[in-house]
């Protein structure tokens, strides 16, 4: 009997062994399913997120995914300038309210019809009505003179309004319907050839596409979580993933990191008025007593460390940032903090006590008139975010400001947007988010985070006026770049900017993005998508 | 020197439940000392394994581990106590309440008992967590209201037994109310059922205030709770770091196990079968 069972312990440990060696040579047989891959230039990428909406590009939505199967009027180049996408040109007129637009015509759906003017007027249109995620409400109509001319017609001078004409994806008229969202018609570099939702997008060339040829033959877009995407790599299923810093660290055989500059930036906003007791526009109580004293604003942004954040949480993907505008053409380096100048924690509390701050109580926080240094500091999830807020509080004790973090959601932080400090991620790689970021005007309007921390100086506004008012973004450069004598942290010092992080990615050996554009707050990757291949 | 041998089991059961009841008031008495700026962010001290200077090593912004847990612990054993404490009177109320009115409210009571049984535990912690706005109160609110129901149908049949005595119809034929009845007859002889049953809903308590903070559902991320530190370790394990997870892990099935053992060293030394034996 005894017998009997060593004989079935033995066997079943064969088995235990020879499942093993099953395992590996399953390893191994998804390996070489990668090198079939590479010579057959497919790729299997697990970046971006499904559209929950579906591909309608007239409601937006789904970002940077647009780019595969969907043309733009105009795009932004390598240098965040703008170059025609379908455009081939454009004028603006004398009263700077109609914006001309022509467009070639070469480009051709993937049903084959041709790209009419007449489609860039409906899908306007369209968006306008339908409620896309940017704001048409400067559009008063959009009309086709003919096939290829296009005419925007404004309800105000508006500078930045080539960045609304690249954005929306255009659709066809004549297929644009209740379905269109999942069965998307685009004169992209790519179209669909299926869709398991919730799992995968699979995307072959648009042998129609007027711009440069798409490299890959076969792109599958695997909608998996960053964990789940990096052990798909390790295992040869997946051969690019989007990760963060922190990952970077991990040794997977096979695959390298790369690390591709962004301005996506995260900064605190600050409460800029009093706690009146007053509600802004939108129903919501505005104001905070700490947060409105310029004092504790500039002492946080000199006793921020950026490059200890870069280097800690970041993992050294990222730059500091103290403007929100680095890397980008309209920013004013004057207005920046130089090295010495942030990660000052003496300097920060002489601020405070110039501010007229004291802890006289002996208990760590400062207090003004009675007035205890202590906010919240509200802050949504997502990539860095956390770690950098918890960050940000410890360095506000350090120099003795009391900050209570609280997690929220973009629903849940509405009721207190305009009263507490908030962490958030900006770069969208447009001038015009200055705008949207400083305006006293939109505070507390439709968009909720649009200048939440009210902040308003007349100076600041009026060149804002300006630069919205110029002919185009070249003529409002210099505005945006004034701006910024008051809208930094040595003007008014309405945020406390942080860093700029990269953008991380962990790919197969021997795949190459290309150059691909600067990458601003959510990515655009895909941009330069008919650049991407296999180097070897 | 105090020979085991001749220790009987109440006395066992005494000295165990100082010993375990100590544990507890030190963790408490270590999670209110530790200051909150120990716990703060280190970015030059990021991911160090365990060490002299760091005995439980460092999460992914340097924070000590060994007093974010013993924090943690803190934080869970309020949440126990809170959560026990609640559920203890919900159940008391009831238990009571529906043998004494009999009729219509006894069958309420054992409705509620059941209905609030037959919906899985965890599912309606996240809704009332949920609905209750989430965060320390959010969860307490969640586990005390899931957590009573045990407790109710052992105090109810408790109270059932009691009510057939002769001195509790005696008390009736005198003329005595219900709520003096209540009081002085009936009340008494629940208290050993109560004690350890609230001593009991403890370790359930925390478990489940870890497990569904570990879902997501529960205390904010940035909260040093042993279901915060858990469920953001598990991102960290694939790079190696094990001790994340491990040590807090541990701790807590370790506290869950010591108020286990003293609510059942509390019922050895209530119950008469146990009480005298040698």
């Amino acid at each position: 009997m005894k017998n009997i069972k060593s004989i079935i312990a033995l066997l079943l440990s064969l088995v235990l062994v020879f499942s093993f060696f099953g395992c590996s040579k399953g390893a191994n047989e998804e390996k070489s399913a990668r090198e079939q891959r590479k010579e057959n230039n497919q790729l299997v990428a697990a970046i971006g997120s499904e559209p929950e909406g579906g591909f309608d590009s007239v409601t937006g939505g789904h970002g940077s995914v647009t780019k595969l199967i969907f043309s733009t009027l105009f795009k932004r180049d390598k240098a965040l300038g703008w170059e025609g996408d379908l455009a081939t040109g454009y004028s603006v007129s004398d009263d700077k309210l109609s914006w001309t637009v022509t467009i070639r015509d070469d480009a051709k759906f993937t049903d084959g019809t041709t790209v009419k003017a007449s489609d860039v007027a409906f899908t306007y249109n369209q968006a306008k009505v339908a409620g896309a995620d940017i704001d048409l409400t400067i559009i008063d109509k959009v009309e086709a003179t003919n096939d290829t001319t296009v005419v925007f017609h404004l309800t105000r001078v508006y500078s930045p309004f080539i960045e609304r004409m690249g954005y929306l994806g255009i659709v066809p008229e004549h297929a644009y319907n209740d379905s269109f969202k999942d069965n998307p018609v685009g004169s992209g570099p790519y179209k669909i050839v299926q869709w398991d939702k919730g799992q995968q997008i699979i995307l072959t060339p648009n042998e129609d596409y007027y711009g440069e040829k798409a490299k890959i033959s076969q792109l599958t877009l695997a909608f998996l979580d960053t964990d789940a995407a990096v052990a798909a790599i390790e295992k040869g299923t997946v051969d690019v993933a989007e990760i963060n810093g922190t990952l970077a660290n991990k040794e997977v055989p096979g695959a390298t990191v790369i690390d591709i500059p962004s301005i996506e930036c995260y900064g605190v906003c600050f409460p800029m008025i009093k706690d009146t007791g007053d509600k802004a526009k939108d129903g919501a109580y505005m104001g905070n007593n700490v947060t409105s004293d310029l004092a504790i604003r500039q002492a946080l942004n000199a006793a921020v460390d950026r490059e200890q954040i870069v280097k800690g949480v970041l993992n050294g993907y990222g730059t500091v940032s103290t403007t929100g505008l680095e890397k980008m053409p309209w920013q004013n380096e004057n207005t920046a903090l130089s090295a010495d100048e942030y990660g000052n924690v003496d300097a920060a509390k002489k601020i405070l006590a110039d501010g007229g701050w004291a802890d006289s109580d002996n208990d760590g926080i400062v207090e003004k008139d009675g007035v205890k240094a202590s906010f919240k500091l509200l802050y949504t999830e997502g990539k860095y975010r956390q770690e950098m807020a918890l960050e940000f509080v410890k360095v506000a004790k350090s120099i003795g400001i009391e900050i209570t973090l609280e997690l929220k959601t973009w629903d849940t932080i509405l009721d207190e947007i305009h009263k507490e400090a908030v962490f958030y991620g900006f770069g969208s790689g447009d001038p015009s988010e200055l705008y949207n970021l400083y305006y006293g005007g939109i505070a507390g309007g439709e968009v909720a985070w649009d200048n939440s921390g009210v902040y308003s100086n007349p100076k600041g506004d009026a060149i804002i006026d300006k630069a919205l008012e110029a002919k185009d973004e070249a003529e409002a450069l210099s505005y945006w770049k004034a701006l910024q004598e008051y809208a930094s942290p040595k003007g008014d010092a309405p945020y406390c900017w942080l860093v700029n992080a990269d953008h991380v990615y962990l790919a197969a050996e021997g795949f190459s993005f290309g150059q691909p554009v600067v990458q601003p707050h959510g990515g655009r990757i895909f941009d330069n998508v008919v650049e991407w291949n296999w180097t070897k | 020197m105090i020979k085991t041998k001749r220790l009987g089991v109440r006395e066992k059961a005494i000295i165990s439940a100082i010993f375990f009841s100590l544990i507890v008031v030190l963790i408490m008495i270590a999670g209110r000392l530790i200051p909150i700026e120990s716990i703060m962010t280190d970015l030059t001290n990021i991911n160090q394994a365990p060490s002299a200077d760091h005995l439980f090593g460092t999460d992914w912004v340097g924070r000590d581990m060994l007093l974010r847990t013993l924090k943690g612990l803190n934080l869970s054993i309020w949440v126990g106590l809170l959560c026990s404490l609640t559920s203890s009177l919900i159940a008391v109320v009831l238990g009571i309440i529906g043998p004494i009115f009999g009729g219509v409210v006894d069958e309420a009571v054992a409705w509620l008992v059941d209905l609030v049984m037959s919906i899985p535990h965890t599912i309606l912690v996240i809704l009332i967590s949920i609905a209750f706005g989430g965060g320390f109160k959010g969860i307490v609110i969640g586990v005390a209201a899931t957590h009573w129901t045990s407790l109710t149908r052992v105090i109810r049949a408790e109270t059932i037994q009691t009510m057939e005595s002769e001195y509790v119809k005696t008390a009736y034929k005198f003329g005595k109310s219900k709520i003096t009845v209540c009081i002085t007859h009936l009340l008494p002889h629940v208290i050993p059922q109560l004690v350890v049953g609230t001593i009991l809903v403890f370790p359930h308590a925390i478990i489940h205030e870890a497990s569904v903070t570990f879902l997501g559902f529960g205390l904010p991320p940035h909260e040093p709770a042993i279901g915060v530190i858990l469920a953001e370790s598990m991102k960290y394990l694939t790079s190696g770091q094990w001790w994340l997870a491990f040590f807090p892990g541990l701790t807590l099935i370790a506290l869950s196990l010591v108020v286990s053992q003293l609510g059942n060293s509390l019922q050895r030394i209530f119950d008469p079968a146990t009480a005298y034996k040698i």
